[in-house]
């Protein structure tokens, strides 16, 4: 099982950027139901996935979505919404605020980035040119562990067929081009698509490369959930040249502009702010009726403004889905001339609407002259209006005259009288006719100004509505832009990766068919040795058997293996060629097993498990693991050697952390310093000069510890010496040089080091390293009755040819069977011990037992017991029927038995002086 | 090792030479039938410790067992602190097989298991394996030196 590293150690180093928090999933499903979930959603730039689990410290993830290959959108109209496309697969999402989602924009982005980035680099070093023979041409090995399995092969998006756009809002669309077009500003927008079109073939024809030429952009349905609409391939043009937001804006400006001459009859051309609508309509002195009309003119201005915002959008939109459509188009012509008789089709369309849009004006002028008219009428009304408010007047002024004259002749019923009088005029009032619906203003200028208050406040308010609308299409049309760019830069990668890997396996086609007709040669020489002229020259069958030694995954060493422990099938061979034949054919089907292994689901789930445990834990920044039994499970079943570095650490972390605190930082460099000091002071210390003797017994099959100036010999010493003056107590015992070294693979000296503490003083049983070893030797004595309850038949047979299993236990337990089993075994029993504690040994040395227990029952001697048990390496093939054992079989194994006997022996032990 | 027309497989057992495993010993070479007592000829201690595990031996372990007295590291006779001379003597005083050996160049290294083999008295299941003990001295350098 060889490491597929997705994580190189150098970018586990840098800083990661991670983004983590609730956030709605809003799904529809299929009867149109539309559901919102909240979810935790985790993502963290050293995998290529955004993961979402039901709960922010959960393991297992409920869902996740590649970001290697995905597009980023959202709609500013839709508060804190946005969209992740992948696969032809759309995830929205809903975040609390605009800026939350801005903060998750920018994460999946730089997270995109980094992993096409990283995929690129990779394919990159890809490229070393192992020669497989001297004289045959180099071929290019694409090395196997490099298919990096959690990232997802390249997506592959299939076309889909436009969707009609609606008539209407196509028309709407069109509108806002009239416009542009009508108001003969300086700026160009050609509408000859046609000769566009042309130029677009010839581009396209020129090299598929240049995505931006593709006239088709092809929509993807679901993504839209606004307007579609087409825009002339000539503005998609001027927008891919430079990548700015100019064009939109200019068609803003025309739109302003158009709008301004004509609603307000000033010739204020190009006022470019939006803004200063609002102050040059409210300064401006109208009559009601051209207010009403201008505002209405203002508001389907400002409607236009955001149809164009949203060609603009559109346009972004469809210009991803074309990348997705470029990246699988390659070189089919046929496709390109559906293409292009779809985009004639366009513009067929377009013309079509462009009639009908002009006909539209000219309806809006009549309109327009309509409206006129009614002013005029209106405004004549008005006057007569005003004729009877004088009429009616004169006649309050002849009755007052009246009135006068009254009073001076009966002044005693002035007030009865005067009461009458005004009934009368409000009766004379009444009668004045007026035009009918001005009648109802009697006070109509103020009634006027109120209207044009509220009128005004209402577009005040409504504009800001649409500013901030703007604004945010604005920011959105910035950000597709960028996108633009991106995904351009991705499918660019991704190009030169793809023809890469054609011309290598174009090299390696040929270098095959090389290798066979050699192959046969060898065969043939074989089927007819009697032959002349047929004769081999000497060595080739050497040298060819060489090169099949030369595989793909060992082409960089051949002698260790990633860790740098020696292959053991690196010996030498024997001059038997049959021997050498069944050597290869096992070699090779090693080879096929582990190729296959790697690309099972089952390994892919386990991968995808791992990654999406670290995602969240690394996102919550957690640095020690929290115990929970997803987890235990998940490490039950090993943790992937990529992985393991860091999993290992935050387990380390999870039982020392208080230690840590407790005892500070640089409390390693303390006690390295404290032991260079006793060194230098010359005193005689008989556990490191057993330090010093061992570091050199030290994993020997290991090329980082089997010579004295190895790579990590000197790291070794220092943790041990470290350690020895951390723990007095234990100091040094024999096998914790193992667990030190095996540490060292994996982490750095410190972390090692606290690795050791956690073994010897947390996992461990107390007592298991100490000068009198007690612990150790108590839990043989567990260990001999567990035998005894759960091989039954194993221990009679044991007891009765006297075999003592401490023997070969002792060391089972005390360096956690290192060097007993084959390393890509005891290191994952090491995961499941680091986690779980001591009490797994127990469950190994059983399973491993077990698993031994029908050989070990046909031996008939002590001598070949033992030599059955020391070589029970050989039993075990893998983890998994191991663990199978250990974790289930077993079953029940309570931790308090094991406690309740090994406190017995202990006592019992230390009663009696202790002695085996 | 084939000895005249009986083939003799020898089962090695390798302790740990720390001090704190000496209480483990006894577990080793409780059924030995032979135990080779390493010690190294620069190191004037370690040939008294090897005096002392021949002594624990004779004690403790099987009456029948065949011992033999290794001075190791015979390649650095230049530096040799051990004469041989003395060990011989004491090897004699004890009925102990001696060879002076050398882990680095193999020197005498088969020859002592030969010399073991013979000495072995050959059993009634005649051929069947035979357990040594391999007690490696604190002072060896080399882990396993003796067995290869």
């Amino acid at each position: 099982m060889s490491a597929t590293s997705t994580i190189s150690p150098p970018a586990r180093e840098l800083k990661t950027t991670s983004i983590c928090g609730y956030l709605h999933r809003v799904e529809v499903r299929s009867i149109g139901l539309v559901t919102r979930r909240r979810y935790w959603f985790a993502l963290c730039d050293t995998t290529p996935y955004l993961y979402w689990y039901k709960e922010s410290d959960d393991v297992k993830c409920i869902g996740r979505v590649s970001l290697s290959g995905a597009a980023f959108t959202y709609d500013p109209r839709e508060k804190g919404r946005f969209e992740i496309h992948s696969n032809n697969e759309v995830i929205v999402l809903e975040s609390a605020s605009d800026k939350q989602r801005n903060e998750w924009m920018k994460a999946l982005q730089s997270t995109r980035k980094r992993s096409w980035k990283t995929a690129k680099s990779k394919s990159d070093s890809n490229l070393d040119i192992s020669s497989l023979t001297g004289r045959n041409s180099s071929a290019v090995f694409e090395d196997a562990s490099s298919s990096p399995s959690p990232v997802p092969p390249p997506r592959s998006p299939k076309p889909k067929k436009r969707t009609a756009v609606p008539p209407e809002v196509d028309a709407e669309i069109q509108n806002v081009e009239n416009v542009v077009v009508e108001s003969e500003d300086v700026i160009e927008v050609p509408t000859e698509t046609e000769e566009t079109d042309e130029k677009t073939q010839k581009e396209n024809d020129r090299s598929t490369t240049e995505w931006y030429l593709n006239p088709n952009g092809q929509l993807n349905e679901r993504s839209l959930q606004m307007p579609k609409s087409i825009e002339s391939p000539e503005s998609v043009l001027k927008r891919f040249a430079d990548h700015s937001i100019e064009a939109p804006i200019r068609a803003i400006r025309r739109n302003l502009s158009s709008w301004k001459s004509s609603g307000s009859r000033q010739n204020t051309v190009d006022e470019p702010v939006l803004s200063s609508r609002k102050g040059t309509v409210s300064s401006e002195d109208l009559t009601p009726e051209e207010k009403v009309i201008e505002l209405s003119d203002k508001v389907s201005s400002l409607e236009e403004v955001v149809e164009s915002l949203r060609a603009a959008l559109l346009l972004s939109q469809r210009s991803n889905e074309a990348l997705k459509k470029l990246e699988e188009m390659g070189e089919n012509k046929e496709e390109m001339r559906e293409y292009l008789l779809e985009k004639e089709r366009q513009v067929t369309e377009l013309h079509l609407s462009n009639s009908t849009n002009a006909r539209r004006v000219q309806d809006l002028e009549d309109q327009n002259l309509k409206l006129e008219d009614t002013i005029n009428d209106l405004q004549q009304s008005v006057e007569a209006f005003r004729e009877s408010l004088r009429t009616k007047e004169e006649l309050i002024l002849r009755m007052c005259e009246e009135e006068n004259r009254e009073d001076v002749l009966t002044s005693g019923v002035v007030s009865e009288k005067s009461v009458n009088l005004s009934a009368d005029a409000n009766g004379l009032v009444s009668d004045v006719e007026v035009p009918e619906g001005i009648l109802v203003d009697v006070t109509s200028l103020d009634f006027e100004e109120a209207t044009r208050r509220v009128l005004d406040e209402e577009n005040v308010k409504d504009i800001g509505e649409l500013q901030d609308l703007v604004e945010g299409y604005r920011t959105q049309n910035q950000f597709l832009n960028a996108e633009i760019v991106e995904l351009h830069n991705i499918i660019q990668s991704l190009e030169t990766r793809e023809k890469s890997l054609i011309r290598q396996n174009f090299d390696l086609e040929a270098c095959y068919y090389q290798l066979k007709s050699r192959y046969l040669m060898v065969l043939n020489h074989f089927k007819s040795p009697t032959k002349p002229g047929k004769i081999m020259e000497p060595g080739v069958l050497k040298e060819l058997l060489e090169e099949s030694a030369r595989t793909p995954r060992e082409s960089q060493q051949n002698l260790t293996d990633q860790l740098g422990f020696y292959k053991k099938d690196a010996m030498g061979m024997s001059d038997d060629l049959l021997d050498t034949a069944t050597f290869y054919m096992k070699k090779a089907e090693d080879i096929v097993e582990a190729t296959k292994l790697e690309q099972s689901e089952e390994y892919m789930k386990w991968l995808q498990s791992w990654d999406s445990f670290l995602v969240n834990n690394t996102v919550s920044s957690k640095i020690a693991i929290m115990s929970s039994p997803d987890l235990k499970t998940l490490i039950r079943t090993g943790v992937p050697p990529a992985y393991r570095g860091r999993v290992w650490k935050s387990i380390v972390t999870h039982w020392v952390k208080d230690k840590q605190a407790e005892l500070g930082n640089g409390y390693y460099q303390s006690m390295l310093k404290k032991a260079s000091v006793k060194k230098q002071d010359g005193s005689y210390d008989a556990a490191i000069k057993q330090i010093d003797l061992d570091l050199s017994r030290t994993l020997p099959t290991n090329k980082n510890f089997d010579e004295p100036d190895s790579a990590n010999i000197e790291k070794l010493r220092n943790v041990l010496y470290a350690f020895r003056y951390h723990n007095s107590h234990v100091g040094y015992c024999q096998g914790l040089n193992r667990l030190a070294a095996i540490a060292l693979l994996y982490l750095d000296e410190q972390d090692a080091f606290w690795f050791l503490i956690a073994c010897v003083e947390h996992l461990q049983p107390e007592g298991y390293y100490t000068s009198s070893l007690i612990g150790a030797v108590a839990d043989q004595k567990v260990l001999r009755d567990l035998v005894a309850e759960k091989l039954p038949k194993l221990a009679a047979h044991l007891r009765s040819l006297e075999v003592d299993l401490s023997l070969f236990a002792l060391c089972w337990f005390l360096t956690c069977f290192v060097d007993v089993l084959p390393h890509s075994i005891y290191l994952t029993i090491f995961d499941a011990f680091l986690y779980e504690g001591n009490k797994v040994l127990f469950r190994f040395a059983l399973a491993l037992l077990k698993i031994c227990e029908p050989q070990v029952l046909q031996c008939k001697t002590i001598g070949t017991v033992h030599q059955c048990l020391s070589k029970a390496q050989e039993h075990i093939t893998d983890f998994k029927s191991l663990a199978q054992v250990a974790f289930n079989e077993l079953n029940p194994f309570p931790q308090k038995t094991i406690e309740t006997k090994r406190q017995l022996y202990v006592a019992q032990l230390k009663d009696t002086g202790h002695c085996m | 090792v084939c000895l005249d027309d009986a083939t003799i497989k020898f089962e090695i057992w390798d302790t740990a030479g720390q001090e704190r495993y000496h209480s483990l010993a006894p577990m080793y070479y409780r059924g030995a039938q032979a135990a080779i007592v390493v010690y190294d000829i620069t190191n004037q201690e370690s040939f008294q410790k090897a005096k002392n595990w021949v002594k624990e031996l004779q004690r403790q372990a099987s009456p029948n067992i065949v011992m033999a007295l290794a001075g190791n590291k015979a390649d650095v006779a230049n530096k040799r602190t051990v004469e041989y001379e003395e060990a011989n003597a004491y090897a004699e005083d004890n009925a102990l097989l001696f060879m002076e050996t050398s882990a680095k160049t193999s020197m005498n290294v088969n020859d002592i298991f030969m010399a073991i083999a013979k000495k072995l008295p050959i059993g009634p299941a005649h051929g069947e394996p035979t357990g040594t003990v391999d007690m490696n001295q604190p002072q060896q350098q080399q882990k396993g030196s003796c067995c290869k």
